[in-house]
């Protein structure tokens, strides 16, 4: 039987019940009857000194120790670590080294769990699960008797795949909502909050939908941090279609040393997506010292497009031709002229809006095949391939991100539960006409109440 | 940019009866290994998008990974030979209009792939026009799946091209001069075209034209390069 079931080839199944008693022995006898021992699997460590070789782990508890913080617990006496020791042994009041930042803890309480209840120990050695408190960590970190600088393979953390946008209702919730979100990214490394640069929103991320409602709703229970939740912002870009001609000059005379450039030249789509600046000026007609100006007054401007105030990317500048003045001409002067140049040749450029392409791949039983279809199409997407595997399919398409948020409560109810999605950014296209003239019409909007 | 229907390989059509395989109709390309009977499917596949017709592309042997980078690799050679200046924009163009539809691990079989067809259909507003279908082993394939493609094609109104392996060693011909593996099931192909390279080229040929009496006769050299027909 225990060859089989090491081999794979036969499964032991045991019928019992927890909650009455029943089974639990003999299931719990099986697991160290029919399971792999311990001893007979591999782990292995990553030596930093070495360049992190990977080395093996002995699971003898009078070599040095290595101790993985696998789990992080919020409870009412503080930070609750769950530690798995790999090599070694941990006795009450010795120094660990947490190889992450190799700071020292001093263990006070060592305890082994038996689901809520709590019991002391002195020592536990390789293969016990322990609990300490009052440990500073992240999930992940790995803990060594500082004889060893090892660290444990680090955990697949998988992307998120999944936003909101969040913000407290008063200034008691402001406060624990950053409470609550430093101790969520720290026991839970799918979880990840930022700020948003572009909007100032407070961006969080995971793993679905499920995943942040519950972190909204232990902010709102734990934390006493009354939040809303809306999607978040997408990343629109703004970019050129066509070249267009600028010749401007930032003349300026009020009292004192005026201000004078010009610059002459032409914008155009740039094929690799990113900003470039080629400086065609021959002559010295715009004096080499003023070059850089022109430059970072063109840099200046890609920040906020003029089309809905979204970065401008993808676009070759050339700057060929200008004038300058021996007085007047400044760094400052051409930095204006540059701008000024840019504002004159950007809506001549015919500007378009362009919104992130996610590339998502659904998979769920074949039956609901045509449910994925249908749901993809009605956000945009173009269907590139189906898979069929058995009784599963992978249906993988290109959809907007705009049109992602709400997908993943969507998808439960469309597959019964059975379905899962995955997404990652792919590139940028041209969002449709109608959907330009809302984002200008909210833009335009947006600017006047500020200016209000 | 040159007009890639001018040196498409299905230009031996223009010397064909109906100068097209037609809807609901079968045809198939076949070749010895290594000639590039994959690669020449994937062009008859461009000669329909390039028409901007929607295409679906079976596969049962890949996942849709590879077989999306078989459209990359020789659209970049069309690029090349075509001078196609606004890349991006064509590639958009043939992408929106193919689906791939891959069976992996012995999952295909005929009422899958009507099903998937339907959702398509119904589900994304896809009626294809074509399908490409690779992967099947000719030799092992009994006439009623054949049978059950010639439904499919009438029933969503569509053209099937399929390739299919030769042998050297294999030399049978049916009194029709069809060889070995399509020769137990020519009568359900309404084309049948070899692909085949001699010392002085790659060349199509092709031996069934729908309903004709008799060898075509017709033939068409390719570049070995990038199986464009030479003028």
């Amino acid at each position: 039987m225990r060859r089989g079931a090491l081999s794979r080839q036969l499964t032991p199944v045991f019928i019992g019940s927890a909650y009455k008693n029943i089974g639990v022995q003999p299931i719990l006898d099986a697991v160290t009857n029919y399971l792999p021992s311990p001893a007979e699997v591999e782990n292995s460590a990553l030596d930093i000194d070495q360049g992190e070789k990977e080395v093996l782990l002995s699971s003898d508890p009078n070599d040095p120790l290595v101790a993985l913080a696998f789990k992080l617990e919020m409870t009412p006496y503080g930070q609750l670590t769950h530690l798995r020791i790999y090599q070694g042994s941990i006795s009450k009041g010795d120094d660990l080294v947490n190889t992450r930042d190799r700071k020292k803890i001093k263990v006070g309480r060592l305890i082994r769990m038996h689901a809520d209840e709590m019991e002391d120990i002195s020592r536990a050695g390789a293969g016990d699960i322990v609990a300490l408190f009052g440990v500073n960590c992240f999930s992940g970190d790995t803990f060594t008797d500082d004889r060893l600088n090892y660290t444990m393979t680090s955990i697949f953390v998988p992307e998120p795949v999944i936003s909101l946008s969040i913000s407290p209702k008063d200034n008691k919730s402001d406060t624990n909502m950053a409470k609550a979100l430093r101790r969520f990214t720290r026991e839970d490394p799918t979880f990840r909050s930022r700020v948003d640069e572009e909007s100032g929103q407070t961006i969080i991320s995971g793993m679905g939908e499920l995943h942040l409602e519950i972190y909204v709703e232990r902010m709102k229970r734990e934390f006493g941090a009354e939040i809303s939740t809306e999607i978040p912002q997408v990343a629109y870009r703004e970019t050129i279609s066509v070249r267009a001609e600028f010749d401007y000059i930032h003349k300026k005379q009020t009292g004192g040393a005026g201000q004078y450039g010009r610059v002459t030249g032409f914008i155009e789509p740039s094929e690799d997506g990113v900003y470039e600046f080629v400086n065609k000026v021959k002559g010295g007609v715009i004096p080499s010292e003023f070059i850089p100006a022109v430059d970072k007054g063109f840099q200046s401007c890609l920040n906020k497009g003029l089309l809905i105030g979204f970065p401008v990317r993808a676009m070759r500048i050339t700057v060929n031709d200008g004038q300058y003045h021996a007085v007047d001409s400044s760094e400052r002067a051409f930095v204006q002229a540059a701008i000024g140049a840019f504002k004159q040749a950007y809506l001549k450029a015919k500007p378009v809006i362009l919104e992130p392409i996610m590339r998502v791949s659904v998979e769920c039983p074949s039956e609901f095949q045509g449910n994925v279809m249908s749901s993809i199409n009605q956000r945009r997407g173009l269907i590139m391939s189906s898979a069929e595997d058995g009784v599963f399919t992978t249906v993988e398409a290109e959809v907007p991100l705009a049109e992602m948020f709400g997908y993943a409560t969507t998808l439960r109810s469309l597959t019964q539960g059975k379905g899962e999605f995955t997404m990652e950014f792919s590139r940028y296209s041209r969002v449709p006409e109608s959907l330009a003239e809302e984002l200008k019409l909210r833009y335009r909007e947006r600017s006047k109440r500020t200016k209000a | 940019m040159k007009d890639f229907l001018e040196v498409s390989p299905l230009k031996i059509l223009e010397m064909s009866a109906y100068k097209e395989l037609g809807k609901g109709n079968l045809g198939v390309l076949m070749a010895r290994a290594g000639v590039g009977k994959t690669s020449c499917l994937i062009h008859i596949a461009f000669d329909r998008l390039f028409r901007e017709e929607k295409l679906v592309h079976v596969s049962l042997k890949d996942v849709p990974e590879k077989v999306s980078s078989y459209y990359s690799v020789i659209f970049s050679d069309l690029v090349k030979a075509l001078d196609i200046e606004n890349e991006h924009e064509v590639r958009a163009l043939l992408d929106k209009n193919r689906i791939i539809l891959a069976y992996l691990r012995e999952s295909f079989d005929l009422d899958r792939l009507r099903k998937n067809l339907s959702n398509l259909v119904k589900g994304v507003n896809f009626r294809p026009e074509t399908l490409i279908v690779d992967g099947i082993d000719f030799a092992e394939t009994g006439r009623d799946l054949f049978e059950g493609f010639r439904k499919i094609a009438e029933e969503f109104q569509a053209e099937v091209w399929f390739s299919a392996l030769s042998h050297r060693h294999i030399a049978e011909v049916n009194e029709r001069g069809i060889p070995f593996p399509c020769n137990k099931v020519d009568d359900l192909f309404s084309l049948i075209i070899q692909l085949y390279s001699t010392q002085s080229g790659v060349f199509l040929k092709l031996l069934k034209d729908h309903d004709t009496e008799g060898s075509p006769d017709v033939m068409l050299r390719l570049d070995p390069n990038n199986f464009l027909a030479i003028e």
